[in-house]
């Protein structure tokens, strides 16, 4: 019981370390909220059922990944040609160039604490509706009396922002 | 490729790819950026690792995190969790939405509706304090300071009656500005005139809560409200609870009750009128003049409903006291001394030969008193110039104090009975009960039916411009009535004239009228027209009743001016 009860805490321990790189993978490959959240799901769901299979010394992520990758084969699969899915060179482009992403995922993350301060007051506005406060795009047209598409080209140019902010930090901070 | 426009493009077909709204040409042309060029790869995995940051991670994530501070009964929490959602998996069809998990937002501070300016923006970060003092899950909660509501004034207040506010930026006086950040005003009783940047004018009525958004638009919660917009502007625009009101020109009045329903009395000109707001709106109707509907918000309809202009307040004037509600003037309660919309004494009658005014119920004999040629200016009233027993026979009979005469006035018996009265009850006999004069078995002369009671020889002049000196942001329009011998006079030989002259001009006349005739009055009146006189004449019947052996041609001749209006219309 103690080495079941040991298992469990484990389990949720690395869990809850790793959740986010595990949800970002699926998210490259899946690019729509809605069906991430699925895929999520389903895999933290498999990887307790099958916890007893995994190595301990072993790479939790690369086990947790591997899946996740399942769950998006099949995801593909079944869903035959009703979804929207990247070719195969453009999932090669995507895994390549997100490696270095992942492995510096923590700095990425301290660094978007800064440069989410540095936003215009507004754009932090838009910010929070659509991500702390959840609410679709178009919730937030009606509540600004912005156009949907005028929404979506504000948004781009905030994550540009955001993106260009993390960039400097990373390359300031490997200076200091 | 760093071409500003084709990463703007590529940004945006990105976030609508998240969002779930982007349509299969756009993602191929996503995915044909993505596979062509290793740099679009990597901004396409860096815009998505942000959006992993900012983004609650789906179900699980949102659940887990609820139990950063790890305990041994969160622990228990959370693999009881596990295991549902691991039968669940086991069991649930492919596809099939998974049942949520609970949970709460782990936000430490307040939420975004609180809209308290003074708050200083703080960035949250949710972290673990378990057994590894690694970083688990960020979640970065921004908090911010929405945009201020605008402070550039919108309105103004333009006077008010008997106007007390529950809600409203302190000692509020006339003249005094409307903002936006001056939020939701109660107008908890009487009458508010608002004059809007666009020069819309917005007459509200207690109680009511509504907002001031912008120089063109209102919100209403619930409350009584009249619109009217200048004829070069359109697009003012009334926000309900259920509906939205635009103004394509020129005046309209929205009623909101407490519950949120809406009703809409098109006054004129016309409007659109949408269920729900611009973006929620799914049903939309032009309503024209003298239309009214109300909103059926569940079922994104509108349901016909009787047009009651009268309903709203359109004209407010607090020296005068005066409250508007687009009702007509009643030329009968001024001849009982009132101001035309009520104020006057039902039975109040004025004696032609002095001028003075009595009580008709006073009278205790019916004799016919003998008039005397002269017009008889009144003094006690500003709206009746004069009044007179009209005769033709010494020639044309002066009408005004301005000497405008009736140039063919019939020849009279200068005899006239009682006088001209506000309607009221009288017997005739004196002995039989008293009763109100009908006409066309429709009951005038009271408060509801307002009848101006003539019997033959009678006139009265009434001043059109001193109408207008007291209400000055009303015009005349027309005189309306209906006029003809009651119903209830005696069955001898009723025969009169009736005469409705403006400026001495006749514009209607109707001689010979006997029992059981109606004739309709309809008279435009303009700017120009100063003075409007109503006359009865007694037909000049040589064979009539002897009255104390006097022949009486005005014997019978209970002559009435049914409803005698005066139609206003607001100034634009």
């Amino acid at each position: 019981m103690s080495k079941e009860k040991d298992q469990n805490q484990l389990f949720i321990q690395l869990l809850m370390k790793y959740q986010k790189r595990i949800y970002n993978f699926i998210l490259l490959l899946v690019p729509n909220y809605a069906d991430a959240d699925d895929l999520m799901q389903e895999t933290v769901s498999t990887m307790w059922s099958k916890f007893d299979t995994f190595q301990q010394d072993s790479n939790f992520t690369a086990w947790a990944i591997k899946i996740a990758r399942n769950k998006i084969l099949n995801f593909r699969r079944n869903a035959n040609n009703k979804i929207l899915h990247f070719s195969e060179e453009s999932m090669t482009n995507i895994l390549e160039e997100s490696k270095e992403i992942f492995e510096k995922q923590h700095d990425r993350t301290l660094a978007l604490q800064e440069c989410l301060f540095k936003l215009a007051e507004y754009d932090r506005k838009l910010v929070s509706l659509r991500y702390e406060q959840d609410l679709p795009v178009k919730d937030i047209s009606r509540l600004t009396g912005r156009s949907v598409n005028g929404l979506y080209h504000t948004m781009a140019r905030i994550h540009k922002i955001l993106l260009q902010c993390v960039q400097r930090n990373m390359i300031f901070w490997k200076t200091v | 490729m760093e071409n500003h426009k084709k990463l703007q493009e590529f940004n945006c077909l990105v976030l609508r790819c998240l969002e779930g709204v982007i349509s299969p040409e756009e993602f191929a042309r996503l995915d044909k950026m993505i596979a062509s060029d290793s740099k679009l790869a990597r901004k396409y995995a860096e815009l998505i690792s942000i959006n992993c940051e900012l983004y609650k991670p789906g179900q699980m994530g949102t659940f887990l995190t609820q139990h950063v501070n790890q305990t041994e009964e969160s622990t228990d929490e959370i693999l009881e969790e596990l295991q549902a959602l691991a039968i669940h998996e086991k069991t649930a069809p492919a596809k099939e939405i998974l049942p949520h998990i609970d949970s709460e937002k782990v936000v430490i501070g307040n939420d975004l509706s609180d809209l308290s300016p003074e708050r200083n923006m703080k960035f949250f970060v949710c972290t673990a304090i378990a057994a590894s003092a690694a970083l688990l899950f960020l979640l970065a909660y921004i908090k911010f300071v929405p945009p201020r509501p605008s402070t550039i004034p919108v309105a103004v207040l333009i006077d008010t009656v008997n106007a007390q506010w529950s809600r409203a930026p302190e000692a509020l006086q006339k003249g005094d500005a409307f903002s936006p950040s001056d939020g939701a005003l109660i107008l908890s009783k009487g009458i508010a005139e608002l004059l809007f940047e666009n020069q819309t004018k917005v007459v509200l009525e207690g109680p009511a809560e509504f907002e001031l958004i912008s120089i063109d638009q209102i919100t209403l919660h619930y409350g009584r409200l009249f619109a009217s917009s200048p004829n070069q502007s359109y697009g003012f625009t009334v926000q309900t609870p259920d509906s939205q009101i635009v103004d394509l020109g020129t005046e309209f009045a929205v009623k909101v009750d407490v519950t949120g329903v809406t009703e809409v009395h098109m006054i004129k000109g016309k409007a659109r009128l949408t269920v729900g707001n611009k973006d929620t709106a799914q049903n939309s109707i032009i309503l024209t003049e003298t239309q009214a509907k109300r909103v059926d918000a569940a079922k994104q309809m509108f349901n016909p409903l009787r047009f009651s202009p009268v309903e709203f307040v359109r004209e407010i004037d607090s020296g005068r006291n005066l409250i508007w509600r687009g009702e007509p003037l009643n030329l009968a309660d001024i001849v009982g001394g009132g101001d035309g919309f009520g104020t006057g004494k039902i039975g109040s009658a004025i004696d032609p030969k002095t001028g003075s005014s009595f009580m008709l119920k006073n009278i205790t004999e019916w004799i016919p008193y003998q008039g005397s040629d002269g017009y008889v200016p009144i003094s006690w009233h500003d709206f009746i110039d004069g009044v007179f027993v009209p005769n033709g026979g010494s020639g044309p009979l002066t009408v005004t104090t301005e000497k405008q005469v009736f140039e063919h006035c019939p020849e009279t018996s200068r005899m006239y009975w009682a006088g001209i009265s506000n309607g009221g009850q009288f017997s005739e006999p004196l002995d039989a009960p008293p009763e109100f004069p009908r006409l066309n078995n429709t009951v005038y002369g009271n408060s509801e039916r307002p009848g101006l009671f003539m019997h033959s020889n009678l006139g009265i002049t009434f001043d059109l411009n001193a109408i207008r000196k007291a209400y000055p942001d009303i015009k005349i329009t027309e005189f309306r009535a209906a006029c003809g011998i009651c119903d209830n006079a005696p069955k001898r030989l009723p025969y009169a004239d009736f005469w409705v002259l403006v400026d001495g001009q006749v514009r209607f006349g109707q001689s010979g009228v006997r029992a059981d005739t109606v004739h309709e009055i309809s008279i435009s009146i303009t700017d120009n027209d100063r003075f409007l006189t109503l006359i009865t004449t007694d037909g000049g019947e040589e064979v009539s009743v002897l009255i104390n052996d006097v022949p009486a041609p005005i014997d019978s001749d209970w002559c009435l001016f049914a409803e005698p209006y005066l139609i206003l219309q607001a100034k634009e």
